[in-house]
């Protein structure tokens, strides 16, 4: 075994130097721990993602600013700009919360819904054309039906149906609200809302009756204090 | 379909999930040189088999809206080829969303947990029984003779994975005594993931010799090598402000308490000193010494852990929601938690194997991860009359490992070192 004659250590290493002092060693070879080899050629940096994350931030501040800059500066009888930040904050829950990240399907559907609803929101708050209605008579509705389908749907087939009642159930009672503040405010038409509203309810007290159990479980481990 | 189990994260555990991330983990690994390489195919059924013996392993960390919590992981566990940065974050995604590691190359097996899952002790149970799950099922006539703790053949009880601070909490205890902000180790972090380790490997007869002659125990005198050696380091001859360092020592409250758990149940004791004035090793050991004695007193355990319970206890705290307790806890950790030591050095004693599991393990090593914001970890274990001294960093500088093992080769101790040299990539 080699010798560091300064550090009076002994070392087990096939390196020619000590790794204290880094000063040179002489005799042989014992790595008698074969623990880890330093593969220099496989060492990554870290940084790709923040920095990729970090420069669709600047782009969606830039465009944010541009277009409120263009937005005032041509004087628009609406504040449109605002409806380009909804769509840019709705982009970034699309990538990064719902497509890149590890996050529960409960908490993915939850901010799908709560975006497209800012979405419709937003548009139906600002814009003065005609299309804002038909966000919030169609679009939103359908999008939310479509939503309860789906989740109704992995309510009977899903391997973990147990544990997915619990947040299926808040997202219809959060639907179920919204859906009764558009048709009690501000959708006149209310023919699709209403069947929104209606559907949204079967599928509350649906899942409440057939999953009570798993639900009341699932419920103290969240909640658990 | 079965309901999955789950389970609250114990009173230490909570603080880790909120405050841990790719740059400040906290993870420890237990490793073991075997006499045959090792085969992943069985390494991944002897896991597999482990598991279903410690259910709190068998887990997944979920966030629920007051606290974070383990529920039961249905996935298939998968062994890994041993990695150079083998402490890192443990990717949860590529690691089936378990919160620990197995890792294998050629003669080596490797343990790597996250700290919420078990301390160092839980840990060490675990490994014990992977060790002897694996050569059993490798063919090898091994037995557990009581020595592999939580006998494989037996059914888990839920002790083996209770909240023990909880259970020995006694409400009446008083305040806990306020710390020092403690001097930190300095220097230029490694441009790569990954970081550097030196094992020196020590006779614990010589080291007990030692320790007796300087009358304190193995873990206070090395405690005190450790602090005279980041003195000597970074801090003599050079100007810095704060000088007070502090190891912060874990202590196994199962020598205190009656407990089976696996899960966490350590405190810790902060052996400092004030480097103002020249000082000896001599005046490290005997203040370390004194600190210990002062600190490990059943009133003042209690005291510690029932301050640590009435914390997770607080109604007020409990109704917070966890995205703002993640916050606060990421807050208050980085400005008091960890201010408060230098490093952490982790003695876990003397292991022990049964004789037909021990004739197939030559050498073991317990390591720490070192993080953005604790630059050095000593972690030891003893095993078949050999301690295992590993020296973790994150800095290219050596200067804690350096003079602390010439100080212990100043006690005429026979040191045999090994180091992955890091330090060679940049």
């Amino acid at each position: 075994m080699k010798k560091c004659e300064i550090c009076s250590v002994k070392i087990a290493s096939d390196k020619h130097y000590c790794p204290l002092c880094y000063n040179d060693i002489d005799g042989e070879n014992a790595n008698e721990y074969p623990l880890t080899e330093i593969k220099t050629a496989d060492v990554k940096t870290k940084h790709t993602g923040r920095f990729l994350a970090k420069l669709f931030f600047i782009i969606s501040l830039a465009t944010f600013g541009i277009c409120v800059f263009v937005n005032i500066e041509s004087k628009g009888s609406y504040l449109w700009s605002m409806i380009v930040l909804t769509s840019i904050v709705y982009l970034w829950i699309l990538v990064a919360h719902t497509i890149l990240s590890k996050r529960s399907v409960f908490e993915k559907m939850l901010f799908q819904l709560l975006g497209v609803f800012a979405v419709v929101a937003t548009t139906y708050a600002l814009s003065p054309v005609e299309t804002d209605n038909w966000l919030v008579r169609y679009v939103y509705p359908g999008v939310s039906m479509l939503a309860v389908a789906v989740m109704c749907l992995m309510s009977f087939i899903s391997k973990n149906r147990k544990s997915h009642l619990f947040s299926f159930l808040v997202i219809y009672i959060g639907l179920l609200v919204i859906s009764i503040i558009l048709v009690f405010t501000i959708d006149s038409y209310k023919t699709i809302n209403n069947v929104n509203m209606l559907v949204t309810a079967i599928a509350s007290v649906g899942t409440v009756l057939l999953g009570y159990r798993s639900i009341h479980k699932e419920f103290v481990k969240v909640f658990h204090l | 379909m079965k309901d999955k189990a789950w389970y609250k994260l114990d009173n230490a555990a909570n603080i880790y999930p909120p405050t841990t991330n790719s740059d400040r983990q906290a993870n420890f690994g237990l490793t073991a040189v075997l006499t045959e390489a090792i085969d992943p195919v069985v390494l991944s059924h002897a896991v597999n088999e482990v598991l279903k013996r410690f259910p709190t392993y068998k887990t997944k960390l979920k966030r629920g809206v007051f606290w974070y919590y383990l529920e039961e992981n249905t996935k298939p566990f998968v062994v890994h080829e041993m990695e150079e940065n083998y402490l890192g974050h443990i990717n949860e995604k590529k690691n089936n969303n378990y919160l620990f590691k197995v890792y294998y190359k050629d003669r080596t097996l490797c343990l790597v947990v996250y700290h919420a899952l078990s301390d160092g002790n839980g840990g060490l149970d675990v490994f014990k029984a992977l060790i002897y799950e694996y050569l059993k099922l490798s063919g090898k006539n091994v037995k557990t003779e009581g020595m592999v703790q939580k006998s494989m053949n037996a059914p888990h009880v839920p002790s083996e994975y209770a909240d023990t601070f909880n259970a020995v909490y006694n409400s009446g205890a008083g305040k806990v005594k306020k710390e020092k902000n403690a001097f930190k180790t300095y220097g230029s972090h490694f441009a790569y993931d990954g970081f550097g380790e030196i094992v020196g490997k020590i006779k614990v007869e010589d080291l007990k010799r030692v320790a007796k002659e300087k009358d304190c125990t193995v873990t206070v005198l090395l405690s005190a090598a450790s602090l005279y050696a980041t003195y000597l380091g970074f801090i003599k001859n050079k100007k810095v402000k704060n000088k007070y360092v502090t190891a912060l020592v874990p202590v196994d409250m199962r020598k205190w308490y009656p407990s089976e758990t696996v899960r966490n149940f350590a405190l810790f004791v902060r052996l400092s000193h004030d480097f103002e004035k020249e000082v000896t090793l001599d005046d490290c050991i005997a203040e370390c010494k004194e600190q210990m004695k002062e600190y490990l007193t059943k009133e003042n355990l209690d005291k510690i852990i029932t301050f640590n319970v009435k914390q997770e206890r607080n109604v007020a705290l409990k109704l917070v929601p966890l995205f703002i307790k993640d916050v606060a806890m990421r807050i208050v950790y980085r400005h008091v938690g960890d201010n408060l030591h230098s490093y952490n050095l982790s003695n876990l004693g003397v292991v022990t194997l049964p004789d037909s599991v021990s004739k197939y393990v030559t050498d073991l090593k317990f390591s720490l991860a070192p993080s953005y914001s604790n630059n050095n970890h000593i972690a030891i274990v003893s095993y078949n009359g050999n301690c295992y001294i590993t020296c973790t960093r994150n800095i290219v500088e050596n200067y804690l490992e350096k003079e602390f093992f010439r100080i212990l080769s100043g006690f005429g101790l026979d040191v045999e070192l090994y180091s992955n040299y890091w330090e060679a990539t940049l």
